[in-house]
């Protein structure tokens, strides 16, 4: 199973603000059938109740709201912004990569997980995937070679 | 003997705090420690009884006053360094007592 599918990955995507990245990054689970339109809001909105603690690695924010009846379907999203944002995480700043993720459950999503975070141990790959202008080249970065650093560690 | 329960903690239980989870587990290997590691959102965190709480520091202030176990925070969630910098003595004393 992928990460990501190629058709939730946008590219130096123009987004101005914390929230516009964040929205951008919503619409793609969006147009794929993952939420329903109010997740993005529910995501932006978890950003300001609970502060910028999503950016949980420098430069990357894993943005995500409460699974609810919002979630159709778990999935990730993946932007890079054409130029970085900040989301106020003083230790963390400015943001560049956005991973969406809707989560359906507590734990049916693990895997994925897993191996997103596989994926964002590896500097040199996340670097690649700032630098990229290409779909196609981050799309087989993000799948895998995380999934080849899961069956490393199995 | 009862195990040694740890909680991650993120807005939502689901997202970096299952990261964050992962990274300990991994650790707690490494060292060959027992202990349970589980997930919980902000709001129910601190009404769920652990023996340490990681969290990460915009989300700590929610949290240390109302409990009364230690709290550790983290800054990059999948930075092996840092969690065993910070929470590693935390957690060989925790096992080592239970």
């Amino acid at each position: 199973m992928n990460i990501v599918e190629k058709e939730n990955i946008r590219l130096k995507v123009n987004a101005a603000r914390w929230d516009k990245a964040i929205y951008e990054a919503g619409i793609l689970l969006l147009n794929s059938g993952k939420i329903k339109e109010a997740y993005i809001y529910n995501m932006i909105e978890s950003v300001t109740t609970y502060g910028p603690y999503m950016v949980i690695i420098p430069h990357v924010a894993i943005a995500h709201a409460r699974p609810d009846e919002n979630v159709l379907e778990e999935g990730v999203s993946l932007i890079t912004l054409e130029k970085p944002v900040e989301f106020g995480n003083k230790d963390n700043d400015p943001v560049d990569l956005i991973f969406a993720l809707a989560a359906k459950s507590d734990n049916g999503h693990l895997s994925g997980i897993i191996r997103l975070s596989n994926f964002l141990e590896n500097t040199q790959y996340l670097n690649e995937v700032r630098n990229s202008r290409d779909v196609e080249t981050v799309f087989h970065l993000v799948n895998q070679i995380a999934i080849a650093e899961e069956s490393k560690n199995a | 003997m009862p195990k040694v329960k740890i909680l991650t903690v993120c807005g939502f239980g689901v997202g970096s705090s299952m990261v964050l989870k992962m990274k300990i587990d991994e650790i707690l290997k490494q060292y060959n420690l027992a202990a349970e590691v589980i997930t919980a959102d902000i709001g129910t965190a601190t009404s769920t009884p652990c023996d340490l709480i990681f969290t990460s520091k915009e989300l700590e202030n929610n949290i240390r006053s109302k409990v009364k176990v230690p709290v550790v925070t983290i800054v990059n969630f999948i930075n092996r360094k840092e969690i065993e910098e910070k929470g590693l003595a935390f957690l060989e004393q925790l096992c080592r007592l239970k």
